[in-house]
Order: structure tokens, then sequence, then C-alpha cells
């Protein structure tokens, strides 16, 4: 997915976890809750899966809200070549701040974030890669520990590890205890693999069919790399601008918007 | 008040629950096991109403008042002081 990203060009790649975190500490402030689905809407959750057909909406649905917080006014789900317009939340796509369907609609893989499995690391140990020469699934030497493990049951998330001084904006799942529901504290579930002895990739928001589980910090953290070619994995697109004089000039004069 | 709808939880709910802004009401209690994509969920699901402390208190006073006036009505078809 990487590779295909950055055929489109300089400076394109797939989001990886520090654009993950931004979203996520933003929508934390602007929301005051950890339950994106509570504080904005449902997000295309409640489509039925077919393993063998992708079942996503078709995107594109709430440009019409620019950059604003909303959702869409009715968003098309095309599958087996019938396109249904649905204008009900569950079905209708959503956007935090121009970033359609945050959560919902199609797992997005996080790009240079794999998890350890030893066997001995509880759900597995996250590592984040320091590039942009991703290797999914294999703990290379551009990666590095966060300093903590997943936990090794999955569920209801009820309390979130920090990652290690260099990676304190990093969110995952520490802990899913039986005080957690899809409501409080974070509203979002976890899947993980107990001991396991396989490296893993990271998936977060979840998909059209996981109904409640989806939501910014709703991981999955038990697929190896074979499994996220199913129909309801994907990845988000982002760019990196160059720093050039015209991204200074753009950085220069946002700072003096700021400070007015 | 916030009416949140359908709440999961793997441990029974409590049907009040008083935390430091707020209280949670659940009602239809019941037990449900799903399995998504290989991982078996079960646990409780509810409908789930969020009160603020103040909201709650007032909420609270309007459901006492109107079970005095039930209390009084049925005394005067009683025939009872």
């Amino acid at each position: 997915m990487e590779s295909a990203a950055q055929a489109r060009g300089t400076g394109w790649h797939i989001t990886n976890m520090a654009a993950e975190s931004a979203n996520q500490m933003l929508e934390i402030v602007e929301f005051g809750s950890m339950n994106g689905q509570a504080s904005l809407e449902a997000g295309i959750c409640n489509t039925s899966d077919n393993v063998n057909t992708n079942c996503a909406a078709i995107t594109g649905s709430t440009a019409a809200l620019g950059n604003e917080t909303g959702h869409a006014t009715s968003t098309v789900t095309e599958i087996n070549g019938t396109n249904t317009s649905y204008s009900d939340a569950g079905k209708r796509a959503i956007s935090y701040r121009g970033v359609e369907n945050p959560w919902g609609n199609t797992w997005h893989m996080i790009g240079g974030l794999n998890i350890k499995g030893d066997g001995q690391s509880l759900g597995g140990a996250p590592y984040i890669c320091t590039d942009y020469n991703y290797s999914p699934g294999l703990i290379s030497s551009n990666y590095e520990s966060l300093g903590f493990n997943l936990p090794s049951t999955y569920g209801w998330i009820s309390a979130m590890a920090i990652g290690d001084t260099k990676y304190d904006w990093v969110f995952l799942p520490a802990e899913c205890a039986n005080t957690a529901n899809s409501l409080l504290p974070v509203g979002d579930n976890l899947w993980v693999t107990a001991h396991t002895n396989e490296n893993k990739i990271l998936a977060v928001g979840g998909s059209y069919n996981l109904q409640e589980n989806d939501g910014p910090f709703y991981y999955a953290a038990d697929r190896n790399v074979a499994e996220s070619s199913r129909p309801n994995y994907g990845a988000r697109l982002m760019f990196i601008p160059t720093k050039n004089g015209i991204y200074t000039a753009n950085i220069s004069k946002w700072t003096a918007k700021m400070g007015a | 008040m916030k009416n949140h709808g359908k709440v999961y939880s793997s441990i029974a709910p409590n049907l009040i629950e008083i935390t430091e802004n707020a209280v949670y009401i659940a009602s239809n209690i019941q037990t449900y096991t799903k399995t998504i994509e290989g991982h078996v969920q079960s646990g409780y699901e509810y409908d789930c109403v969020e009160y603020g402390k103040d909201e709650y208190l007032s909420y609270q006073a309007s459901q006492i008042a109107a079970l005095q006036q039930e209390l009084e009505a049925a005394k005067i078809l009683l025939g009872v002081d």
C-alpha cells in the first residue's frame, strides 16, 4: 500500500501513526471525549459483511462540507453492481475536519507500525518505523519499540498506553478491562492475539460492518500481512509537503493568523 | 439529557451509575453473544440515558411531585385522609 502511495509522486504516503495520533488528539480536545461515535455520529458501520465483496460506500459524499465536521446528506453504497443511496446514520459518511470516514467504512492500515509477536509479550509489542521504508510484518533495523505491550485480552478499551518519551504522542490500548463498555471510557474495541508468535500489522477505525466497535481508537492488532487483503481493509493517503519556499511562506502565514 | 441508545458491556451494568459529573440510567438489560470476523463478543446490551447531576435532581423532583399527585388522587378516590 505504501508503495502504491509513493508511486503518486514525491511526498505521498499512506497515513502513519503520527498522522493518526494528530487527528485523535484533535478529536479528544474538540469532542471532550474519546468516543467518536457518541460525539459525532456512528459512521458507516451498519452494512452487512460479505467476505467476498467490497461492501464499502463510495467516497466523496461529504465533499460539500469542505473542511467542516459533520455528515453527508446521503451516501451511495455499491454492492455487486447495484447502487443504493442511504441517508440514515450508520450508513452515511461522516467527516472530521475534511477527513472523510475517519472511522467506519474501511479499516485503514497504519503505515510503519508493526506488532512484534514473540510469544511472551501479552498482545504483542508495537514497533514504529523511523522513516518511510516500511516492512509490514517485519521488525527491521529502522523500527523502534514504543516501550510497552498491547494487552493480551481483547474487548472494550479501558486504558491507553503512552509511548516512551520520543513517542509520547502515541495512543494505543494498554488494558481492556470489564469496567469498560461501548460508551465509556473510550467506547472502542481492540482485537489482539494473546501471546502470539507471529508479527502483526495494525489497522484502525473499523469498517462498514462493525457497528458499535468502530471509532477513532478501534484497533485491529491481530492481523498478519496476508489478512490485510480482505475487502474491508485499505489505507488512507497523506501528503507531506517539501519544506520549500511555498511551504515556509504558508507556515509563516498560518503562524501570524494564529497569533492574531 | 443524552440518550445513548444501545450500549454494550462485558459486565452487567448497574441500573443507576453515579459518577463525579453525571448519572447514567440503564434499562432493558439483556445478554448477547455475536461473532464478528472470527471474534466472539459476549456481554450485556442495554439502553442508556445520561443526565447531568443537577438535571437528574430536577428530574427526580418532577418524578416525586408526579407521584405525590397520584397519591393524593388515590386518597381522594379511596376516601382516606
